[in-house]
């Protein structure tokens, strides 16, 4: 390598050699306390033992779990990812979208996986069916609609 | 050496090379996944593919990075610059594979057009910790393609070594580039102190050989030389130069080998016109003197490559006084015989 060449790269070392350090320490107990992955990613409950419901779509499958204690748990399945971005779960007792409004908020899902919430057996209990209803926040509408048979 | 372009002038040492490479490369792949797919399971293939893509481009180009100036302080490692740049040329691709199934991952399936989504998703560009660190990531995947696009003698030919050699400088700026990428991008987002501890080891492998090296350099430079009276510059003692070696000067703006061969001495420039390699570190072969990074090859009397290749570079004269070698920094026009000097 010629002379002046190897002059800029000592240069450039040295002042990378200050740079990068000083970022990367800075960066790093900038972290924040609580990492944004465990925010965004909660950890799943556990299953409960029984599946007593089950629904099932292109998308998505829905069980409804319980236990001896008669405790409820929806446990969504994404099979495939959603295009929307914001994805919030909710029951109702009507398919109509105009009964959105009476909808109970359950959770909301990202990434493809399973995702478990604790419902109230009120929601459950004594009905013949259950809609879960998947709505996008951004774009303020009903994407996924699936009906569960009790 | 060639006279003419092929896509790959393979030899024997570059067969090695590559498989020793691939044979790596697919360990580190194999070793990430299965550790991964055992140990956290709940990580989706996808997931699991950025992240053993992601982490190999990085630690090969830690490698990269580290091999210039390994090869500077101690010759052992020259083999392992010779075949550099199909190391270049994997990263890169390997760091595409990252860039390719993040972009599909995070940005795919919208309504905005995935490349545009890299720029556009998170416009924190005013802040620090919140800066969108893909679009870093992003660019420096770009640098990487026109490193690799260009890694081929033909560009180093048609560009010239000087300016080829500066244009592939701005892998220090894609090493920038990916250190704030990490350290904004999985440092944050998962808090663990032991990358960050791995990613810190490596900077400081990497920042310390290059100004240990560059030092090294600086020195040799900078070093006073004796002058005499009839503008010749003292070299070292004769004993000083081992058989089929060089000894190199830097005096009056000239970087000087001055190699001892067969009970002779002779004199030419250090820098090869291939990519401006040190002639001076590398040895006479088949009695020329060999380049250690790429094998080009000049005939020491002359500074000529053996026909039918044509490069050259300029000669010296030479004298031994009282056991010392002396060299007159002048050169002559490139390619200009001068008879070397016999050790009597």
């Amino acid at each position: 390598m010629i002379i002046p060449l190897r002059k800029r790269h000592f240069l450039i070392w040295i002042v990378l050699g200050i740079l990068l350090p000083i970022m990367a320490i800075t960066a790093f107990i900038n972290v924040q306390k609580i990492p944004p992955s465990e925010v965004t990613f909660n950890k799943q409950s556990p299953p409960l033992p029984d599946i007593k419901h089950e629904a099932q779509d292109e998308y998505v499958k829905i069980n409804i779990r319980a236990n001896a204690s008669g405790e409820y748990q929806l446990e969504t399945i994404i099979l495939q990812p959603f295009v929307s971005a914001s994805s919030l779960i909710y029951l109702s007792n009507s398919s109509n979208p105009a009964d959105f409004d009476q909808a109970a908020f359950v959770g909301s899902i990202t990434a493809k996986g399973v995702y478990r919430f604790k419902i109230p057996a009120s929601s459950i209990n004594n009905r013949d069916m259950v809609n879960v209803i998947f709505y996008d926040k951004v774009k303020e509408n009903i994407f996924e609609n699936i009906e569960v048979k009790l | 050496m060639s006279v003419n372009y092929a896509g790959v002038l393979w030899n024997r040492q570059k067969r090695i090379y590559d498989i020793v490479m691939v044979v790596l490369v697919a360990a580190f792949l194999v070793t990430f996944i299965v550790f991964n797919a055992v140990f956290h399971p709940e990580i989706t293939a996808e997931t699991l593919i950025i992240r053993a893509f992601g982490s190999l481009a990085l630690v090969m180009l830690h490698v990269i990075l580290c091999i210039g100036p390994l090869a500077r302080l101690n010759t052992k490692f020259l083999p392992i610059l010779y075949n550099r740049r199909h190391l270049g040329v994997t990263m890169f691709l390997m760091s595409l594979v990252h860039g390719a199934f993040s972009i599909l991952q995070f940005h795919g399936g919208g309504n905005e057009n995935p490349l545009l989504s890299v720029f556009l998703s998170n416009t924190n560009y005013g802040s620090f910790l919140d800066f969108p660190f893909q679009t870093l990531g992003f660019v420096a995947l770009i640098i990487l393609f026109l490193m690799a696009a260009s890694s081929h003698d033909f560009w180093l030919n048609n560009l010239s070594p000087k300016v080829w050699k500066a244009m592939h400088m701005m892998v220090y700026l894609a090493y920038g580039l990916v250190i704030a990428h990490v350290v904004l991008g999985v440092i944050q987002l998962e808090n663990n102190p032991v990358s960050f501890v791995w990613l810190m080891a490596g900077m400081i492998i990497v920042v310390s050989l290059h100004v240990t090296a560059g030092w090294k350099s600086f020195k040799q430079t900078t070093a006073k030389n004796q002058l005499a009276n009839d503008g010749f510059v003292l070299v070292s003692k004769l004993e000083d130069i081992p058989e089929d070696r060089a000894k190199v000067i830097n005096t009056h703006g000239e970087s000087i080998a001055v190699f001892k061969y067969s009970g002779k001495l002779s004199a030419i420039s250090n820098v090869c016109k291939h990519q401006n390699g040190p002639l001076g570190e590398g040895k006479i072969i088949d009695g020329c003197i060999t380049c250690p990074w790429h094998g080009y090859q000049y005939r020491p009397e002359d500074g000529c490559s053996p026909p039918p290749f044509t490069e050259k570079v300029s000669t010296y004269d030479l004298k031994i006084e009282q056991g010392q070698v002396w060299v007159n920094p002048k050169p002559y026009p490139e390619g200009t015989e001068r008879p070397p000097v016999v050790i009597s």
